[in-house]
């Protein structure tokens, strides 16, 4: 039993030492900015690689940009400003 | 049991890797024949446009944050052509550091950064005339050799004053890709020193008679801005908006070759088996996805599914966009628990062929209120179910998926999202999922499953690499029970826990210029799979999965995987079972996977 507590912790202890050696290394490097300051190109090039490659605007039409967005924003969990931002850079 | 020959099986599997290696190369190759395509070119009447603010340094640092909000996402924020959207882009971002980009001619760059070039948008409406010329003095600032790239600055505001003698500096710089071009660069350049009638002259004995002409019309002219990036085709459209409902239809393929080599070791012996399958029903995945909106505030979600399990239903849902921090959705839902059910389990977002063993894939009818919330420079994100609920089988087993109501309770599902780092890079997730699961009716009825997940999500744009790191363990604890034996009827009882975890690490190539290599991405999982012991289940896998995958577009990949997973089995010795049997599985698979 205690063999499993122990490995049990090691993961997680192991997990949260890396998140935060990355945030330290990360935050050294990058200047904290606001989503609200942001631009939909900013945002498009932080937000769609969290889970897969950044699309390339032309992929879709500007209509179907409204709908994927509003998918990506329920998959995501992006914020309804992020959502808007990206899909008006996508659209152009 | 089987005679293993051992040159024979090697044989064989020299024989899958070679075939399996000569198919990706083929994607590479011919992806770098599609990607070779023709260099982009301002027109030469772009070399006439007056850069206003030539030479002024004191715009630069206004320009510096221009470039960072606009450019640097995909040209990075030296603009070496490797930001962080960099990656998946075709053609790649330019580097703008580069001799090739900084031969250009200043008004060949306005005008490029005004038109765009797909994925490239344009920035005519974007960003205002003054605010393109100062991103053009600040690509100028970026030059890596900068002494000879470009004049002092004295001898560059002389060149603005003399346009012609400017053009002609520009033609002198431009690398000689193709002969015939920078020889007729170096003609119309004649022909804007020598005036109109010279011009017309060359018209007569040049076979490039209209472009001479254009030429001549707009040296005369002395407004070419307007005129030259005039877009009466977008005036044209603009009045065409989006409608109030609009359906369309993306989704997923996946294809695929797996060949599979089993060993299961008892007692001291071993006994073998193979498979060699060609996209049959495991390997195959087609799921159209449906996608239909209402308005601003409703969506419609339908991914039907033909695979394995033959034709059958991902999920199906409604949700209404309530208020910029809350989705209200209902239907046949993925539950959140964890990340990867619900995000990450698509064959073109999983970057290797197999899914990580044991995660809980919950699948239910469902009401869920989810968003995403900002709060200073971090985020959250909050997504809340409440579903019919997972069903404790009378064995023990627990059912997740396409299950129906077998009691009056409910099951929630929960899982929270923290984004500390305001560039999102970094996600950590915390779910849970609780339910009282047995059938009515049966003793186990009151027997209650407890869930928990945390899920880690980083990625890092490092100077040479893209990395990315996801992981997730969770654990299923069920209430002690009674459960029955189907082969016998007997009854027998167990610590009912099931632990899982994953780590997985991809990493792309930023460091090369080449195009081909920057498609490349290498992934690894390890993966820890413990049911429980004593149960007609049990065994403790660990697996460790080797991916290479080319990146043939954003959404379609050609993957070519390896993965074994070593597992003991725990089954009771008194339901029948090996305790201690070693079953090693090793796969190799080539798969081929499109978002369309």
């Amino acid at each position: 039993m205690r063999i499993i507590i122990n490995k049990k912790l090691t993961l997680l202890s192991s997990m949260i030492t890396l998140a935060c050696s990355m945030m330290v290394i990360i935050n050294s490097c990058t200047a904290s900015q606001k989503i609200s300051t942001k631009t939909g190109a900013q945002l498009w090039s932080e937000n769609c690689q969290r889970c897969h490659n950044t699309p390339s605007p032309s992929s879709f039409t500007p209509e179907q940009w409204e709908t994927v967005g509003m998918h990506m924003q329920s998959r995501a969990l992006l914020t309804e400003v992020e959502k808007n931002k990206i899909i008006e850079f996508l659209k152009h | 049991m089987d005679q293993i020959q051992p040159g024979k099986e090697k044989r064989i599997d020299k024989i899958n890797f070679f075939f399996a290696l000569l198919l990706l190369l083929t994607f590479g190759i011919v992806n770098k024949s599609n990607a070779q395509n023709k260099m982009w070119e301002a027109p030469k009447s772009a070399d006439n446009l007056k850069n206003p603010l030539a030479g002024n340094t004191e715009i630069l640092k206004n320009a510096k944050v221009l470039y960072i909000n606009y450019c640097a996402p995909c040209h990075g924020t030296k603009g070496k052509g490797d930001g962080p959207a960099a990656a998946a882009l075709n053609p790649k971002p330019a580097n703008h550091t580069s001799a090739m980009v900084q031969s250009h001619s200043d008004g060949a760059l306005y005008w490029m950064m005004t038109q765009g070039h797909n994925p490239m948008p344009a920035y005519k409406t974007i960003l205002s005339e003054k605010q393109r010329w100062e991103l053009v003095e600040f690509i100028r600032s970026l030059a890596a050799n900068k002494p000879k790239e470009k004049p002092a600055k004295d001898n560059k505001t002389t060149i603005v004053k003399e346009k012609s003698k400017k053009v002609n500096v520009t033609d002198k710089t431009e690398p000689a890709k193709d002969k015939s071009t920078a020889l007729e660069a170096k003609k119309d350049t004649t022909n804007i020193k020598a005036g109109a009638d010279s011009s017309n002259i060359k018209a007569g004995t040049d076979s490039s008679n209209t472009e001479a002409n254009n030429l001549v019309a707009q040296e005369s002219s002395t407004v070419v801005d307007s005129s030259l990036l005039d877009n009466t085709l977008e005036e044209e459209v603009a009045h065409i908006k989006p409608g109030d409902s609009h359906l369309m239809v993306a989704g997923l393929l996946t294809f695929g070759y797996v060949s599979n080599k089993t060993t299961v070791t008892y007692n001291g012996s071993s006994t073998v088996s193979k498979t060699n399958n060609i996209g049959d029903a495991d390997h195959f995945e087609f799921s159209p996805m449906f996608l239909w909106r209402h308005g601003k505030n409703f969506l419609m979600e339908f991914e039907p599914s033909f695979s394995a399990d033959g034709l059958g239903v991902n999920w199906a849902a409604v949700s209404y966009y309530a208020t910029p921090g809350l989705i209200v959705r209902g239907g046949y839902l993925v539950l959140p628990f964890g990340a990867y059910s619900k995000r990450l389990a698509a064959g073109w977002i999983n970057k290797l062929a197999s899914d990580p063993e044991g995660v809980p894939d919950a699948t239910d009818f469902a009401v869920e209120a989810e968003g995403g919330l900002q709060a200073g420079t971090m985020k959250w994100s909050y997504d809340f179910a409440l579903s019919n609920g997972m069903q404790l089988q009378p064995d023990g087993t627990t059912q997740f998926v396409g299950i129906s109501d077998n009691n009056k309770n409910k099951t929630f599902t929960g899982r929270i999202g923290w984004l500390p780092l305001s560039n999102s890079s970094l996600e950590l997730g915390a779910s849970i999922m609780t339910g009282k699961v047995g059938d009515a009716g049966l003793k186990i009825e009151h027997a209650s499953a407890n869930l928990y997940a945390l899920d880690l999500n980083l990625i890092e744009n490092l100077q040479l690499f893209q990395i990315n790191i996801k992981g997730q363990y969770s654990e299923a604890k069920l209430d002690h029970a009674d459960y029955i034996n189907p082969v016998d009827s007997s009854t027998y009882s167990f610590d009912n826990h099931t632990k899982t975890g994953y780590i997985m690490a991809a990493v792309r190539p930023m460091f090369s210029q080449n195009k081909v290599v920057k498609n490349f991405e290498i992934a690894a999982r390890y993966g820890n799979y413990t049911s429980p012991a004593n149960s007609l289940w049990g065994t403790k896998d660990n697996s460790l999965a080797l991916s290479l995958n080319y990146w043939i577009n954003w959404r379609t990949v050609a993957r070519f995987s390896y993965e074994e997973i070593k597992g003991t089995n725990s089954v009771g010795a008194n339901l029948g079972g090996n305790p201690g049997e070693v079953t090693k599985s090793n796969s190799m698979y080539l798969q081929f996977c499109i978002e369309l």
